[in-house]
């Protein structure tokens, strides 16, 4: 559905997108993850024909997409990072107006617009104005303005940045949702559990490069963390971490301190009772121990040697 | 059409904003209008009565002559004959000019010499009037004297031929007995009412549709970059239509007897919707630079007050001395200018007709020159996000 190829875009001297490759196919939730500056938006831009790229191709919909590329253009929906409503339209008249830009039809136009205001759970909103609304409730109204005309593409730029649990949740299950009826979707976000949660696939990007794809099983199989232990309240000596590196499995162990001790350990089986044992032999007395598999941020570290959300 | 009708939907929000300045601008023009015709004469010509003191240490048949005289034409005031009471005198305006009629009076108009003294308000013009009277008087006197009459005979004669009215004939270029008609205040106004209501509306609609995310979300949709450009002019065309329309029908209510015979009502209807197109160019300048409500709120005011003041629309041209040379680079000096040629001439010819041709010229280069302006900050500030 979508083909980006080898894409170049440079802002001067810096260089937002890098030979950046992507390959989204039809019916995917498709995550864009990466930091902040790390090229998603440009990204974003670029497949919409919103910004001149210097080097590269974007295929779309199995045509080149150019700024003059309506028909492309009208089967795709941008949800934008920022609320992107206007401030003296009322709920119903900011949909109906951005549902316009594709679809020209009054009557059809209307049922559309009642159908957007009712899957974001807006109806009650109708005639108020941006202004008289929260937060959540806004964000929901951006997305409703994005995707009243029915893509069959819906861009969605961190659509849940600076929202409440229970309206991204909500935001969340209306993604999938969409995704259900048809939608194909690119999710940009940098909340790894969020896009864990509702991506099929995923492109991590930084400096402008895609430095992993795959499934999020996919990309956690990249790296040699397979299970990190965590132990809480513990005051183990420099001779002690050691005998733990030593252990089977186990490639770091550090000690913060705040008295925690992480381990991460390759994957094999028993790697938690084995650590454990070693504790009580060494009669070192601790608090809360956890073991879990690896996050998209271990992947992002041990790619890129920095943790996600720096 | 959706966009088009979405600077609608908007318009239609700011609506009392657009209200208020029309409304300034229709309440200014009604109080003006009734200032004015209290205060202008009715009548096509009449001569002006001033206050004027005589002080006659002559007390002769000469000095009661001018006495006379001067009693009949002016407004006759007492002034004791006292250099500080006449000062007070003038200073408190209880009299416009002192004519000063000294004890040697005979021997000096007998000799020929300066006859009498006045004493006058400073730079004031009419006292030219008195003197002209004053002198008329005592020439006659004299003629009569040199034609063999006897002073006492070419006094009573002088004063017979001063009694005459004289025939005036007008040059009445405007067929308004030289009067600048009331509709002519209305459209010298309308520059406020147009600027302050189209700045404002306007420049409110861009700020909305100048956001970043906004444009990007246009930008991004099905309808091109050309078509959402031609809604926007289209959608300021009209907003500037209507509310010409509405200012102009308004004149036509309040003046349309006298207005719609005019000659000139058409050239009053091209200059002041020349003037309309300046005020949306201005418009579409302030809602692009303008970063804020409170910046455009600001700007509105500067701009439709600055231009209204220094164009000469509230207050007259010839008031505003070495400003005129500035004034002369703002198209509302100009708009005055042709209004105040169509105001004071029945027919546009000649001079008249290069005056109205320069003047709206003028006016359509800068907001030719405005939108030119606009355009290019607008596409750096797309450039730069």
């Amino acid at each position: 559905m979508i083909h980006i190829k080898n894409l170049v875009k440079r802002y001067g001297e810096l260089t937002a997108l890098d030979h950046f490759d992507l390959d989204i196919q039809e019916g995917e939730i498709f995550g864009l993850l990466g930091p902040n500056g790390s090229g998603k938006t440009t990204a974003i831009n670029c497949l919409l024909a919103l910004l001149k790229y210097d080097k590269g191709e974007i295929i779309v919909f199995g045509k080149e997409m150019r700024p003059d590329s309506y028909e492309l253009k009208r089967q795709i929906g941008i949800v934008p990072q920022n609320v992107a409503v206007f401030e003296q339209m009322t709920v119903w008249e900011n949909i109906d107006y951005f549902c316009g830009l594709y679809v020209p039809d009054k009557a059809k136009r209307r049922e559309l617009v009642e159908e957007a205001i009712r899957f974001v759970g807006l109806e009650d909103y109708r005639k108020m104005t941006p202004k008289k609304l929260s937060g959540g409730l806004l964000r929901r109204l951006n997305i409703a303005c994005g995707i009243a005309h029915r893509p069959k593409l819906i861009i969605m730029d961190e659509p849940t940045v600076a929202v409440d649990p229970q309206s991204r949740n909500r935001i969340l299950e209306g993604i999938v949702e969409l995704n259900k009826g048809g939608a194909t979707v690119i999710y940009t976000s940098h909340y790894m559990e969020e896009v864990e949660q509702i991506c099929s696939r995923i492109v991590i990007m930084d400096h402008g490069r895609a430095i992993a794809s795959g499934t999020t099983e996919e990309l956690k199989q990249m790296i040699r963390t397979a299970e990190t232990v965590t132990v809480e309240g513990i005051a183990a000596s420099e001779e002690q971490l050691q005998t733990i590196r030593e252990l089977p499995h186990v490639f770091l162990a550090e000690l913060s301190q705040e008295h925690v001790l992480t381990v991460k350990c390759t994957s094999g089986r028993h790697n938690l009772i084995r650590i454990l044992n070693y504790l009580q032999e060494q009669e070192l007395a601790f608090g809360r121990v956890y073991a879990a598999p690896p996050t998209l941020n271990d992947v992002f570290l041990e790619i890129t040697g920095k943790e996600l959300r720096d | 059409m959706t966009v088009f009708k979405g600077y609608f939907l908007t318009i239609r929000r700011n609506f009392y904003s657009l209200a208020v300045y029309i409304g300034i601008f229709i309440g200014v023009c009604v109080m003006i209008q009734a200032t004015l015709g209290k205060m202008l004469p009715q009548e096509g010509f009449s001569s002006y009565r001033m206050k004027v003191a005589v002080v006659d240490r002559a007390g002769n048949e000469l000095s009661r002559t001018l006495c006379d005289m001067i009693g009949e034409k002016h407004e006759s005031v007492d002034v004791a004959d006292d250099p500080q009471a006449i000062q007070d005198a003038l200073y408190y305006r209880d009299a416009e000019y002192v004519l000063i009629l000294p004890e040697d009076l005979e021997e000096r108009f007998e000799a020929g010499q300066q006859a009498v003294e006045r004493v006058t308000v400073p730079d004031s013009v009419m006292g030219f009037y008195v003197d002209m009277q004053v002198n008329t008087m005592l020439n006659q006197i004299r003629a009569g004297m040199a034609g063999g009459l006897a002073q006492e005979e070419a006094c009573r004669e002088a004063k017979r031929l001063a009694a005459l009215p004289g025939n005036t004939t007008l040059y009445d270029r405007n067929g308004n007995a030289g009067r600048l008609p009331a509709y002519n205040y209305f459209f010298r106004y309308m520059p406020y009412g147009l600027l302050g209501s189209v700045i404002w509306t306007i420049s409110l609609i861009l700020m909305e549709y100048k956001r970043k995310e906004i444009r990007r979300r246009m930008l991004g949709s099905a309808v091109s970059f050309r078509t959402q450009n031609l809604a926007a002019f289209g959608a300021f065309l009209t907003l500037g239509f209507a509310v010409w329309l509405v200012c102009v029908l308004f004149g036509v209510l309040l003046y349309g007897r006298e207005l719609l015979p005019d000659r000139n009502f058409g050239w009053y209807l091209l200059n002041s919707f020349v003037f309309m197109l300046v005020a949306l160019s201005l418009g579409y300048l302030c809602g692009t630079i303008s970063n804020g409500p409170q910046a455009l709120n600001g700007f509105t005011n500067v701009v439709s007050l600055g231009l209204s003041f220094l164009g000469g629309v509230f207050v007259p041209i010839e008031m505003l001395g070495k400003v005129e040379i500035f004034s002369q680079f703002l198209p509302s000096y100009w708009y005055t200018r042709v209004n105040e040629m169509l105001g004071g001439f029945q027919t546009v010819a000649g001079e008249q007709l290069a005056l109205a041709a320069k003047g709206i010229g003028i006016q359509l280069m800068f907001a030719a020159a405005c939108l030119a302006v606009t355009l290019a900050i607008r596409r750096v500030q797309v450039q730069e996000s």
